[in-house]
């Protein structure tokens, strides 16, 4: 709401009579408006002239009735599969550079101990699977290589 | 306690993981964001539900930051507006690949259908009418435009337009002055002249 001062000239009160049709005026301005628009030709001519602008809005248009509901869901679901693809794609990428870490350190070890390097590659094949049947070679090839790079480590 | 407001439940429901409640939401606001868009930009209706579309999947996007002190109205159509802004920024980029409202082709709303009965002269003069209402609205800026809008059809306070616009409520107050005179000299400018001739009083659309 504004709080304002309404006296009764109309160089002041033109400007306030959108607020004041739009009952955004405050309780008491408001009444010293509708007393001075009943006395004056001029201001109510230009509160008509609201109301005519609003009435011709109208035509502004009706839209046939459609319904977005199931091409949003289906977007939104699409969405939701490629952000947990992401998430798994980035946790392999974890996985995978701690597992060379430690392939690496087994390596420097010598063939004496057998570190984790099983449990990687069964977590890459789970991963592996989880992208199944997308044709691309990345992390397929990638835990291929990890795999015979183990057991070349455990030889 | 819930909040009673029930675009609030399906808000705390989508950020809860229920996915049904897009669909809710979705039901409830797409005629008002789908007209508020197609009246907007003055774009034909595929292009509308594809910004209004977009809209809902930022909703769902957004779904975790809706603050609950806030109005979801004021909240949507911040977002629909910004979607608005930036497709026209692009259409503008690549001016051919918009037609809007060249001859007719490309207007948002299908014309007036006129009755097998009607008056053709009648139907000529509001479809002329219509054409003036939507040219009118076009070459408002764009925040006169928003502010007119969401008055008009959304029935939104000055506080409330404030609050999708970014500004004050006494900057709203003179954005829809200004929009109100400019949509009145655009749609009855030849009608006042014509009427003043008369002597009429000259606010008759």
């Amino acid at each position: 709401m504004l709080n304002r001062d309404v006296g009764n000239d109309c160089d002041r009160i033109a400007p306030l009579l959108g607020a004041w049709y739009d009952g955004e005026l405050g309780a008491e301005p408001a009444a010293g408006l509708d007393a001075h628009l009943a006395s004056c030709p001029g201001c109510a001519a230009h509160v008509a002239e609201l109301e005519a602008v609003d009435g011709a809005l109208a035509l502004a248009g009706e839209l046939p009735e459609v319904d977005l509901g199931p091409a949003v869901m289906t977007a939104m679901r699409r969405e939701r599969r490629r952000v947990a693809a992401w998430r798994l794609a980035a946790a392999a990428a974890v996985l995978m550079a701690s597992g060379l870490g430690l392939l690496a350190g087994s390596l420097a070890l010598g063939p004496g101990r057998e570190p984790q390097t099983p449990v990687l590659v069964a977590t890459l094949d789970s991963v592996t699977e989880a992208f199944a049947p997308a044709p691309t070679g990345g992390l397929s090839a990638l835990s291929g290589d990890l795999a015979a790079a183990g057991r070349g480590g455990r030889r | 306690m819930p909040s009673p407001d029930p675009d609030h439940q399906l808000m705390a429901r989508l950020a809860g993981g229920d996915d049904s409640a897009l669909a809710e939401l979705v039901a409830r606001w797409q005629r008002p964001v789908l007209a508020h868009v197609a009246r907007f930009l003055g774009c034909p209706p595929e292009e509308a539900q594809d910004i209004a579309q977009e809209a809902f999947l930022r909703v769902w996007r957004e779904r975790r930051r809706f603050e609950p002190r806030a109005a979801f109205s004021t909240w949507l159509f911040a977002i629909v507006l910004n979607l608005c802004r930036n497709r026209r920024r692009s259409a503008q980029r690549r001016p051919v690949l918009v037609p809007i409202g060249v001859d007719g082709a490309g207007e948002p709303f299908p014309a007036i259908e006129a009755g097998a009965d009607a008056d053709p002269l009648a139907c000529a003069r509001a479809s002329e009418l219509e054409g003036k209402v939507r040219r009118a609205l076009r070459s408002l800026p764009e925040s006169q435009r928003a502010a007119v809008l969401l008055r008009r059809f959304e029935g939104m306070s000055y506080r409330e337009i404030a609050t999708v616009l970014g500004s004050s409520e006494g900057a709203v107050e003179s954005l829809l002055v200004r929009a109100r005179r400019a949509l009145a000299a655009a749609i009855f400018g030849d009608d006042r002249s014509r009427a003043q001739e008369k002597g009429g009083s000259g606010v008759e659309p």
